[in-house]
């Protein structure tokens, strides 16, 4: 329970890509994808199984409106966990009835267990935020992406929470 | 109404993969199915969506509870226990 990563930890700046151009759901993936390959998190092997994850599970990756969270198996493709975060210049539909099209792919890299669930867990409340989620969809660079979620994860942990001042 | 409260053995808990399968289970049926995550106390939320599901944080061991109601809530509840039960046996 010592390392439990908080969500910001696991993104890193190198991988989150504001207004990227795509012109489908696969484009949108493998910038996904790439920006997770800068960043040391996966190889870009991992691309392809992010979109294969996408071929089988459908729609049900979008999961808030406008927002899809890419992601595959634990593999060997996973060098650390971590996550990505694109936001694209133009949005493309997913195929979901509800939360077409997508602005934002989060990509969730996983080498096994369970250590990232709480982080995911701190995405998902952060999004369900509808002021925050539209903060973070307008955040105008990575470091304002960044910001947002801190602050968040600040005011999560309290004055008694478990991070130090440091991060 | 149907109660349930389940052990998830997957070994990444109830998210990614698992959740999307779950929910989109949860999706086949009339009934309203809410769920929440019995070992950390959570809040009840709806199961059919899956950005509720995932923040309940569900690790591997961790208990869920389900609650269906609904004009098929016996096959639902069912279904959504064998599919736990079973560690999405089948369905990843």
């Amino acid at each position: 329970m010592d390392s439990v990563p908080s969500l910001s930890d696991l993104l890193p700046p190198e991988a989150i890509r504001l207004g990227v151009r795509a012109r489908d759901w696969r484009e949108a993936v493998t910038a996904c994808g790439e920006a997770l390959a800068a960043a040391g998190i996966a190889t870009p092997a991992y691309t392809a199984e992010m979109i294969a994850t996408v071929e089988q599970l459908g729609p049900y990756i979008v999961i808030a409106p406008g927002i899809a969270l890419a992601h595959a198996r634990p593999s060997a493709a996973v060098l650390r966990p971590g996550l990505a975060w694109v936001t694209l210049a133009e949005p493309v539909p997913f195929g979901h009835r509800d939360n077409d099209p997508v602005v934002l792919v989060v990509g969730l890299a996983a080498p096994d267990s369970s250590s990232h669930v709480r982080a995911l867990a701190t995405l998902a409340a952060l999004l369900e935020d509808e002021q925050r989620r539209q903060a973070l969809l307008a955040a105008p660079s990575p470091a304002a992406v960044k910001e947002i979620i801190d602050a968040y994860e600040r005011s999560l942990a309290g004055p008694a929470g478990p991070r130090s001042a440091d991060g | 109404m149907r109660h349930l409260r389940l052990t998830v053995v997957n070994e990444v808990g109830l998210h990614a993969r698992p959740a999307a399968v779950f929910v989109a289970e949860a999706n086949r049926f009339a009934s309203r199915i809410r769920v929440r995550n019995a070992t950390t106390d959570s809040g009840w939320v709806d199961a059919k969506s899956i950005l509720s599901v995932l923040t309940l944080g569900v690790e591997r061991n961790h208990d869920i509870e389900l609650t269906v109601e609904g004009p098929d809530e016996d096959q639902a509840a069912a279904h959504l226990e064998r599919l736990i039960v079973s560690d999405f046996a089948g369905a990843l």
